[in-house]
């Protein structure tokens, strides 16, 4: 081994121990090994409906929160709550009224949740009851956020979690809310006094939930809440042009002064105002698109590095396999007539049982069989070098088979199963052995390429595959273990400034954005 | 193993296999008499390689003179008893040296890559400003536990009160 070659191996070996001892690069260093399949800690999260197979009455907004929005879900789905269950969530609703008096959120369910069980009167008395509240709180945020803590191994710092944790926000509770918000209002007869009391709370509990929420789905739904307090349902049926909208906020304003609502009338104005800036500030297509486009990078982060150390075993897999073939010579007997035609048959037949892809089961078969292939006077005393092309190909092979294992560890790792719906991938596609199998096909070619070089260069092909199969081993192990290793601290940074942006934008989306 | 950044196998492929052929036909002349080819080889090599002819005559003359010491023990005193285990001791420091100094260069990668690796964790995962979470004070108190383990479906059902109120 010459000088430069110790100090390489003794630099890996220095780096890989103090990237293992290290208790804020280990999880980056074994997560595919340690972490595969559903998140545990995700999936055991007390604080969210999907986990929980029965909710129990309690006064802990957390737990009413998980109520709240089970309760808007199952009345979106079609499926309405029975008396009892319907008697517990409005009872909590209630309770959590009285708890938080400041709070919009639960009056506002109340409401909907007492129309929905059929006192209007009720329902109306608690809407206005909440548009005198002064903020708006669905506990969602403070939810995700415990779940999302859930999933870290401190003082490790994990950016998909929070990402994941963004994917499990609900708007149910919030369009349940605004549903009751636009009926409210058809109440009574438009101009009467009743509905301009009806409005003006309609516009506070709408400014409330714009102005409360920490995600721009249900931001934008009380921002929609607010413009529908400006407008007469029956006039606007025949269509909506900006005028007419200019013309019914104007219309309401004239409503409040008639009426002497004049701080309603202030704050109609400043609601209208900030809500066309609001409108103007954000949309929803654009942030979703950041959050996947950060979540696709914090899945990389998380898993790459580990990937690619673990994928380097297939190099020594490979080397151990040349050293047996250059030992031993009794396998050689298996490349005579007609053996190889044998074993690509059976070969392309395992390939097409598993996958059942009949192009992937030919290449197969034909690259076994290319085994047969071999030089009429092949050299007794072969040159030590076979060109640059036989090292070009060895290292595409070596890129293309470590590459598609590492692309199988990660589909298999936590973070790109919970992420899979994220990022739009079908979640069977995370669980699957198709990226296994590519790798298999490709590693089969090296059966094809070694007789052709065996028969360019006048070469025994045992000999040549022997050759091959050690070159592709001996890259794949060095080139994946010097990538892996370079990868984790930088992949370390980028988790660290993932976490600072997704946990924000988790935290309070809106203000995420507003703060940039 | 063949050293994989190995230079001189890199810059004389063919050279070196010759040079390896050549000393140990070398070897073999030693014990056996040579076939024709094997002396033609040797012939041509010595011919165009300084190197291999310097080292057969090296190897030729230690090997005369070892023959000479053995057959003429009278030439030169016989050594002391402690001889034997002077020469294994300083072969063996010698051995343990030479694995030192060759195994240096790798040791000083290990340091240096330990203190990189260090001080590049330290500047990039560097705490960030992540948004402390507390759990709000609402005197929680659950009155039923939360049932778990039993297969439900994904959407939980509600445990209704056992005495519904009216309100």
């Amino acid at each position: 081994m010459n000088l430069a070659a110790r100090i390489a191996l003794g630099a890996a070996v220095g780096m890989a121990a103090i990237l293992l001892f290290d208790a804020r690069t280990r999880p980056t260093v074994l997560n595919v090994l340690v972490e595969r399949g559903p998140s545990r800690a995700i999936r055991s999260s007390p604080w969210l409906v999907e986990n929980a197979s029965a909710l129990a009455v309690s006064a802990d907004p957390m737990v009413a929160s998980m109520w709240m929005q089970t309760a808007a879900e199952r009345m979106e789905t079609g499926k309405p709550l029975d008396p009892h269950e319907n008697q517990s969530v409005i009872e909590m609703a209630l309770a959590l009224t009285d708890r938080e008096p400041d709070n919009s959120f639960w009056p506002q369910m109340a409401a909907g949740l007492l129309a929905a069980s059929g006192d209007r009167t009720a329902a109306r008395r608690m809407w206005r009851t909440a548009g005198v509240r002064t903020r708006w709180d669905d506990y969602q945020s403070a939810r995700l956020m415990a779940t999302a803590a859930l999933a870290q191994s401190p003082p490790a710092v994990a950016s998909w979690p929070y990402a994941r944790a963004y994917g499990l926000r609900s708007a149910a509770p919030a369009r349940f809310i605004h549903t009751y918000g636009r009926a409210v209002l058809g109440e009574s007869a438009f101009g009467s006094r009743e509905n301009t009391i009806d409005r003006a709370a309609t516009l506070r509990n709408g400014l409330l939930m714009r102005d409360g929420a920490r995600s721009i789905a249900i931001a934008e739904l009380g921002s929609s809440l607010i413009e529908a307090a400006g407008r007469d349902p029956e006039a606007l049926r025949s269509g909506m042009t900006p005028r007419r909208l200019l013309l019914a906020r104007h219309e309401l304003l004239d409503q409040f002064r008639a009426n002497g609502f004049d701080t309603d009338e202030a704050l109609a104005m400043r609601a209208f105002d900030t809500n066309d800036a609001w409108m103007a500030f954000l949309d929803r297509e654009t942030a979703e698109r950041r959050v996947r486009w950060l979540a696709f990078g914090a899945l990389l982060a998380a898993t790459v590095p580990s990937a690619l150390l673990a994928a380097s075993a297939t190099g020594v897999v490979l080397l151990v396999l040349a050293a047996g073939m250059r030992r031993t010579k009794g396998w050689r007997a298996l490349l005579n007539h007609p053996w190889p035609y044998v074993a690509g048959v059976l070969a392309g037949a395992g390939v097409y049982a598993a996958t059942g892809l009949v192009y992937a089961c030919l290449a197969v078969a034909l690259s076994v069989s290319a085994l047969a292939l071999e030089p009429a006077r092949a050299r007794t005393h072969p040159a030590d070098s076979l060109g640059p092309a036989f090292g070009f190909l060895a290292v595409i092979f070596a890129a293309s088979i470590g590459g598609f294992v590492a692309a199988f560890l990660v589909a298999q790792s936590s973070a790109a199963v919970e992420l899979s719906a994220s990022l739009a991938v079908a979640e069977s596609f995370a669980g699957s052995p198709a990226l296994l199998v590519v790798a298999g096909i490709v590693a089969s070619l090296i059966l094809l390429a070694a007789p052709i070089f065996a028969v360019v260069h006048r070469l025994q092909t045992p000999f040549v595959l022997e050759r091959l199969v050690a070159r592709v081993g001996r890259y794949l192990l060095v080139g994946f273990v010097a990538v892996g290793l370079l990868s984790v601290p930088i992949s370390v940074g980028i988790e660290h400034r993932m976490s600072d942006s997704l946990s924000k934008i988790l935290l309070n989306e809106p203000n995420y954005y507003l703060t940039q | 193993m063949r050293p994989f950044f190995s230079r001189r196998a890199r810059r004389l492929p063919i050279h070196r296999l010759s040079c390896r052929r050549f000393d140990h036909i070398v070897s073999e002349s030693l014990d056996r008499p040579l076939l024709e080819r094997e002396q033609i080889f040797l012939d041509r090599h010595r011919a165009v390689c300084a190197t291999c002819a310097k080292l057969e005559s090296q190897k030729r003359m230690a090997l005369n003179m070892l023959r000479m010491a053995a057959l003429d023990p009278g030439l030169e005193p016989a050594p002391p008893a402690s001889f034997e285990e002077r020469v294994i001791r300083r072969w063996r420091v010698e051995s343990i040296r030479s694995g030192l100094t060759y195994w240096t260069p790798a040791i000083v990668g290990a340091a240096a890559s330990i203190v990189a690796v260090l001080a590049a964790i330290q500047i990039l995962a560097q705490s960030p400003q992540l948004p402390e979470f507390r759990r709000p004070e609402a005197g929680a108190k659950l009155e039923r536990p939360v049932r778990n383990g039993s297969n439900r479906p994904v959407i939980p059902a509600f445990e209704p009160r056992s005495v519904p109120e009216t309100r």
